[in-house]
């Protein structure tokens, strides 16, 4: 029973941070490949100001949400001048980067030996030590932002971002700021990235930088891209199959080790599969602009 | 100590050219940012790592250079190959990359394990000059990034260096000229997988090995792309030694554990600048 609660917790974890990345690469269509680096900045922000918080639900949350929006409209502004592979080799080199600096700014990460002993979030004075209470506020947490974000998505501005997707020149011509949508997309991509990294540190009590690297970055990507670009079900479904299911194979009798080295295995041939056989992924998302044909 | 930094800094000038030259010579013929190009030179260098003890080092490189052309030629042909056919999304070509890059490296850690490896291997004794100390693995190293950027050179006064720079500048017309592109791109694939697996060869028993290595090489090889401004070899080897000096120069003041931010750094203001020479969508 406390694995399938290990395995929920985590699983809806993975589910804010594939619906957060969805806004940027599945509704305004920019491939990002460093979602994780604002997880883990949420992670060591909730880990570094908890034992001065005590762990409190609301201050952490706005300092980890705040953090996460101004990491990512600091992005977001180069960004804005880059498109197709400047766009997602300078992404790349953001999350090689904050990876670099998390394991080696050991005055105040503890590098790769991480931080051990984060207090248990504190909601009006009362401790959620226990995984159940944990989980409960797990799900309560991510529900509301869920639900928030498919309002964004659903309203205007959404439609909006689907129109920059698909014609950024004719939106321009229609009068839309762009540059505005782009920063605003980035920053609640990020801001909710964050938080699922404050609720993660708390959660797992222990965080060091390998839960932050590329491979969670493409892990993420990977996720919206087989769920399908653009469509919130999409989120859901992939990561069903890419975070929950891959958890069964722990029952198998081998090595933590190997287990962790097959799953990511896994994830990088289903990958390339639905890539190749059914690029929208299971619920028919965005397909991305297609190649002139040659 | 002058003499030491400047002959480490020709090393990692040579290795980020063996690197870097493989790596823009594929984007530059077939378009695809080819992220396991890293994970190519890294198996090199597990290959070579694997089998020195039993085969020796002539058949042990020769192994090297063999699988690094198949995994190459393969990733081309089983998937890049079909994507472009069915006219995929670049997006979808750049996320297959990274999937790939996935696939090898977690192989790598299931085989290997996470660990790093060093060889242990001397084919001759090191020796001084001018009190740096220096191994013949170094010297060849020095040695074989000079020689691929001759040959790379050569190669681009002949018939298959102009197919290539055809097909780079218009495949379109370059099809319509009667040029084979797939065999074009699948030769700049095999040649740009040879060199990366001659990297390997040297970083095996340079540097040692673990399965995320590959990731830190491709960040600086990109970087030294950028640096370059082009896909010419001597622009190559200009932005490579450019690269070095600064790592070596960050490593003195700094520690070598703030070359990453520093590449991420001059990656930024390169292209915040517009200096986007060689990394422009195609």
């Amino acid at each position: 029973m406390s694995y399938l609660l290990h395995i929920l917790i985590i699983g809806t974890l993975f589910f804010l941070l594939a619906a957060s990345l969805n806004l940027i690469s599945g509704y305004a269509g920019i491939l990002s490949i460093a979602h994780a680096a604002f997880y883990g900045v949420g992670a060591y922000t909730a880990a570094l100001i908890a034992p001065y918080t005590g762990g409190a639900f609301s201050v952490e949350l706005v300092l980890c949400l705040g953090c996460g929006v101004i990491l990512g409209v600091l992005v977001s502004l180069p960004a804005l001048q880059m498109e197709g592979d400047e766009l997602v080799v300078a992404t790349f080199a953001f999350q090689v980067c904050c990876t670099s600096i998390l394991r080696n700014w050991t005055e105040v990460t503890n590098g790769p030996s991480g931080i051990a002993g984060i207090p248990p979030l504190q909601i009006a004075d009362w401790p959620i030590s226990s995984r159940p209470a944990l989980g409960v506020v797990v799900l309560l947490t991510t529900g509301i932002l869920i639900a928030a974000l498919h309002y964004v998505a659903s309203s205007p501005f959404g439609r909006t971002l689907k129109a920059i997707r698909e014609d950024e020149r004719l939106s321009v011509a229609l009068g839309k700021n762009v540059a505005r949508f782009k920063i605003i997309t980035f920053a609640l991509g990020g801001g909710l990235a964050a938080v699922a990294g404050m609720l993660y540190a708390h959660y797992a009590t222990f965080i060091d930088p390998s839960s932050f690297t590329v491979e969670t970055s493409i892990l993420i990507i990977s996720i919206v891209i087989i769920g399908g670009a653009g469509r919130l079900s999409g989120a859901l479904l992939g990561t069903l199959l890419l975070v929950a299911i891959p958890e069964l194979f722990r029952f198998i009798d081998i090595e933590y080790r190997v287990v962790a080295n097959i799953r990511r295995l896994m994830y990088g041939l289903l990958l390339v599969g639905f890539l190749l056989l059914r690029p929208e992924g299971l619920v028919k998302g965005y397909r991305y602009r297609e190649r002139e044909s040659l | 100590m002058l003499y030491q930094s400047l002959f480490n800094f020709l090393i990692t000038f040579s290795f980020l050219y063996l690197f870097v030259s493989g790596f823009s010579l594929i984007y530059n013929v077939s378009g695809v940012l080819h992220f396991p190009h890293s994970s190519v030179l890294v198996i090199s260098s597990y290959i070579f790592y694997s089998f020195l003890p039993h085969l020796g080092l002539y058949i042990a490189a020769l192994l090297c250079l063999i699988i690094g052309v198949l995994l190459g030629l393969l990733t081309e042909s089983l998937i890049y190959s079909n994507l472009r056919q069915r006219n995929s999304s670049d997006v979808h070509i750049l996320l297959s990359s990274l999937g790939v890059l996935i696939v090898f490296q977690s192989v790598l850690s299931i085989i290997f394990g996470d660990d790093t490896k060093l060889l242990n291997y001397t084919f001759a004794d090191s020796f001084s000059v001018l009190s740096a100390n220096i191994t013949p693995s170094q010297t060849l190293l020095v040695l074989a990034a000079f020689l691929v950027w001759g040959g790379l050179l050569l190669v681009r006064r002949t018939t298959l260096g102009k197919a290539m720079s055809a097909v780079s500048i218009d495949p379109q017309l370059a099809l319509t000229c009667g040029i084979n592109k797939d065999r074009v791109i699948l030769i700049a694939f095999a040649f740009g997988s040879a060199i990366a697996a001659v990297g390997g060869i040297f970083n095996a028993q340079i540097y040692g090995m673990a399965p995320t290595d590959g990731l830190e090489i491709l960040l600086n090889g990109i970087v030294a792309m950028v640096v370059a401004g082009s896909h010419h070899p001597t622009s190559l080897l200009l932005g490579s030694a450019l690269l070095a000096a600064l790592y070596e120069a960050t490593a003195l003041s700094l520690g070598s554990q703030w070359q990453e931010p520093v590449s991420f750094a001059v990656l930024v203001v390169l292209l915040l600048s517009g200096r986007l020479g060689s990394l422009n969508s195609k």
